[in-house]
């Protein structure tokens, strides 16, 4: 019984386990570089989480970056010129996202998955052209300089321009609530409608799912949390300019969901973004122009040889509807 | 009251004219045949009932109210459900979470509730999968409850297909030319099927291109041509009219 | 407004229609959109670079060599990278994933730095009085006979009828004795072949570095688009407007003229998402 109990809590405990491993590791590790590598992991894990949640409403956005742009661009604006504290700022951005995405989502979700692809790539580009040219607001190829942030947590003040460290265990913060935020969602009725509208948009809309309000609630949602990854990097980066959000971002944030398995809405983004962003900078490092050629290799070789990795989604299903029927008891007529 | 009416119902795309001038009524409870040589404007019949093509012209009134340019989701959700002629499933998952997913008109708790695993959700999660298993077992698919709805044999799939309108609690049920395709044995299965959701007092509308088929079921049937109704009535008065043995063995 | 605006209008134009015509081809092959579709565009600005501005060839002997090498590589990338998948949406992220291996493997044999391609037709031409850039006239003038030479390849030689057959109805196109697998392949050829010349044309009136096939990518998606997927002479017409936009537009309002056509094609989408040329569904 122990043991039993035991093996059925092991996932929760590993992760668990792991959650204090990340915790602890950078007081351990003292490794400037490699921290810093892990806090801009970090902004793609969230920016692969948004695109991942997208994709499996069934929809490409291949624009995603417009979004990690307009929140950062939010975020230095209200930070600088309006003065917020750190965490309204990021809300603010987190919203102005959310508010684009909501108006062109109602207009372009509608046209099918094709030209909801080409209009978001549209808008990547758009977005990267506004940022160099609106000098007014966005003060062009100069960018905007933004404060490094105090934060006050009741008595203490925490100084972010003396250590790096403190943008870690934000990072780390937003990362576990966006997470949990999509696995919850996932593991929801409502994942369980929006997968219905990726898979079988025909049928599900004949059972009565108004496919629009799902496709536009995830994209909404995603670009909320793109906008956050975008107005924190835009903190951690003191500045905010055209050139953080070329255009190929968005394929970056496809190529971490097939890496790291588009199979889970959290993991594998997460795997992913971690994974590519780590390896991706040391091979910047190394030799320019290697990493997006592996990354390229690898998605084809993937598709080659895992030709069912996108297809097998949601095969962890069938073993857990199994196991909510055996606890009760019941089992049907032929369990397999 | 008929349940549903056709008032001058018509459907253009472009130039061609796919149902010109369609007058129908269903009655709640019954059975009615749609038959027509290929062509006739059958399956767009459906379609425009179903939402999926909006009408040309004229009226569809369901339950009274106007229906013609919603939206399918919006037509289901007042009781109209429909099957595919393609055997459309959702081929990521079992048979049985796809009965499941067609419950959704049955959930009643909010999403915040499953958000947080209430207790209320999970009993009617439970209930959901329950009405799911029993579904699928009545229309004899419970040995595939777990296999993968894609690689179902044609005529399982067609089951399925079944299954899962009937797990959106229609009140009218659209049925577009279930038998195609089957062998004889596999038609027997769809009868039955069919016979199973007409005990449950869904009325239902049947396309169908198998004319023995149709008169075994159907009390009623309304023949189409060219997107014409040219017949109206019972089997044996409906296969008295020389149009209707015309139209399907072409004018000598 | 001022002629040089208007030739530039028509310079946009040209490449659009270009890319727009390459791509349309490819999908009328693939069946799906080619997302790397720019990279050869860029790497048709990269033939002409080594070929013409290092190695000094006759530019236009380079421009066929381009399109030739580039065609070429379209050719072996869909027949070696993409038929053997089975499902759409694989081939669709393979393609996305090949913008990548292109980018990066430029990078790698070529540097980032941008490079530039001094131009075959230097200096200015005086017409009825007034200056024009000869390179964009030049270009102009080459884009239009290439364009026409396309159509009357398509419309008035067997060749182009059989494409057009196997495009429509391959089966039936297989039936009447036209070898659809090598015409497929020549479409394909041709179709990458065009984005090749319309990158190298451009060539010497930009610079030349591993990412300019980004915009150009999406300029001749939004012609389509508006055009029509399936329509080669929808993608003439959204290039026209594109490019019309792109510079007329531009000249008085400035960068706000690509909202402009992202705009337009997203009315275009919300009234009639055919396209201007294309066939309806619903």
């Amino acid at each position: 019984m122990d043991k039993a109990k035991i093996k059925a809590k092991l996932p929760l405990i590993l992760l668990l386990a792991f959650i204090i491993f990340t915790i602890i590791f950078p007081l351990v590790v003292k490794d400037r570089f490699l921290i810093s590598i892990l806090i801009e992991a970090g902004v793609m894990c969230l920016f692969a989480l948004g695109f991942a949640a997208v994709f499996r409403s069934g929809q490409f956005s291949l624009g995603q970056a417009a979004f990690l742009a307009v929140g950062g661009y939010t975020g230095a604006l209200l930070a600088s010129k309006a003065g917020l504290p750190f965490w309204l700022s990021l809300l603010g951005a987190g919203l102005s996202s959310a508010v684009v995405a909501f108006l062109l989502g109602i207009v372009i979700l509608r046209m099918g998955g094709l030209y909801f692809s080409i209009a978001t790539l549209a808008l990547g580009e758009i977005a990267i052209i506004i940022a160099k040219n609106w000098d007014s607001v966005t003060s062009g190829m100069t960018g905007i300089a933004v404060n490094a942030p105090i934060v006050k947590i009741g008595e203490l003040s925490i100084n972010f321009a003396t250590t790096k460290l403190p943008y870690y265990y934000i990072m780390l913060l937003l990362i576990i609530l966006a997470a949990l935020m999509f696995w919850r969602i996932d593991r929801s009725r409502l994942g369980t409608v929006i997968r219905s509208v990726a898979v079988a948009p025909v049928m599900s809309e004949h059972v009565g799912i108004h496919l629009m309000k799902y496709r536009v609630i995830i994209f909404t949602l995603a670009a909320f949390v793109t906008g956050i990854a975008g107005a924190f990097y835009v903190y951690y980066l003191s500045w905010v300019g055209p050139p953080l959000f070329a255009g190929s971002q968005s394929m970056v944030a496809l190529i971490m969901c097939v890496i790291g398995g588009l199979w889970s809405a959290v993991s594998g983004p997460i795997i992913g973004a971690i994974i590519v962003s780590y390896f991706g900078t040391m091979m910047q490092i190394h030799l320019e122009g290697l990493r997006p050629l592996v990354f390229g290799v690898v998605v084809i070789v993937m598709i080659w040889f895992m030709p069912n990795g996108l297809v097998e989604l949601q095969y962890r299903f069938p073993a857990w509807v199994k196991s909510l029927f055996k606890k009760k008891g019941k089992v049907p007529d032929a369990a397999a | 009251m008929p349940l549903l009416e056709l008032n001058h119902v018509k459907k253009a795309f472009g130039s061609l004219l796919a149902l010109d001038d369609i007058e129908l009524s269903l009655n709640k409870g019954e059975v009615l045949g749609i038959v027509g040589p290929n062509g006739s404007g059958k399956t767009t019949l459906l379609n425009v009932i179903s939402g999926y093509y909006h009408p040309s012209d004229g009226e569809i009134a369901y339950k009274g109210r106007k229906i013609g340019g919603l939206r399918p989701d919006q037509i289901a959700r007042m009781g109209i459900i429909r099957t595919f002629q393609q055997n459309i499933v959702y081929w990521d998952t079992v048979t049985l979470e796809n009965v499941y997913r067609t419950c959704y008109l049955t959930a009643k708790t909010n999403y915040w509730q499953s958000f947080f695993d209430t207790p209320a959700w999970v009993k009617e999660n439970k209930e959901l999968w329950t009405k799911a298993l029993e579904i699928v077992q009545l229309f004899g698919l419970g040995d595939f409850s777990f296999s993968l709805a894609q690689g179902l044999p044609h005529g399982k799939q067609r089951s399925l297909g079944m299954a899962m309108a009937l797990a959106a609690d229609p009140d009218v049920l659209l049925l577009d030319e279930p038998l195609a395709g089957m062998d004889a044995s596999e038609m027997e299965v769809v009868l039955g099927n069919i016979r199973k959701i007409i005990e449950r007092g869904v009325t239902i509308m049947l396309v169908e291109h198998n004319i023995k088929t149709v008169l075994s079921l159907c009390p009623r049937i309304v023949v189409l041509n060219f997107g014409h109704k040219i017949a109206d009535g019972s089997g044996q008065e409906v296969l008295k009219r020389q149009g209707v043995i015309e139209a399907y063995l072409g004018v000598e | 407004m001022p002629p040089a605006i208007f030739i530039d209008s028509l310079v946009l134009s040209s490449m659009y229609i270009l890319m727009a015509s390459g791509l349309v081809l490819v999908f009328s092959i693939m069946g799906i959109l080619n997302f790397a579709h720019g990279q050869f565009y860029m790497l048709g600005a990269y033939a002409i670079f080594y070929l013409f501005q290092q190695a000094g060839i006759n530019f236009f002997v380079s421009l066929a060599l381009s399109a030739a090498i580039v065609g070429f590589v379209g050719i072996l990338v869909e027949r070696y990278i993409m038929r053997p998948i089975g499902q759409p949406i694989q081939v669709v992220v393979i393609t996305i994933a090949l913008i990548s291996v292109f980018e990066g493997l430029i990078t790698l044999i070529a540097g980032p730095a941008p490079r530039s391609v001094t131009s075959a037709f230097p200096g200015t031409v005086s017409i009825a009085g007034v200056s024009l850039s000869s390179e964009r006239l030049a270009t102009v003038i080459i884009a239009v006979l290439l364009i026409v030479a396309l159509y009357l390849f398509i419309q008035r030689t067997r060749l182009g009828l059989a494409m057009r057959a196997a495009a429509q109805q391959p089966v039936a196109a297989g039936l009447f004795g036209i070898k659809v697998a090598r015409v497929s392949t020549l479409v394909m050829g041709i179709g990458c072949g065009l984005a090749a010349l319309a990158g190298a044309i451009m060539a010497p009136m930009f610079y030349v570095d591993p990412w300019i096939g980004g915009q150009p990518l999406v300029m001749a998606l939004l012609a389509i688009v508006i055009g029509g997927m399936g329509s080669l002479g929808g993608a003439v017409v959204g290039g026209i407007v594109l490019g019309m936009i792109g510079s007329i537009a531009a000249y008085y309002i400035g960068f706000w003229s690509q909202l402009i056509s992202f705009g337009i094609v997203i009315v275009i989408l919300l009234f009639r998402p055919q396209g201007l040329f294309g066939q309806s569904e619903k």
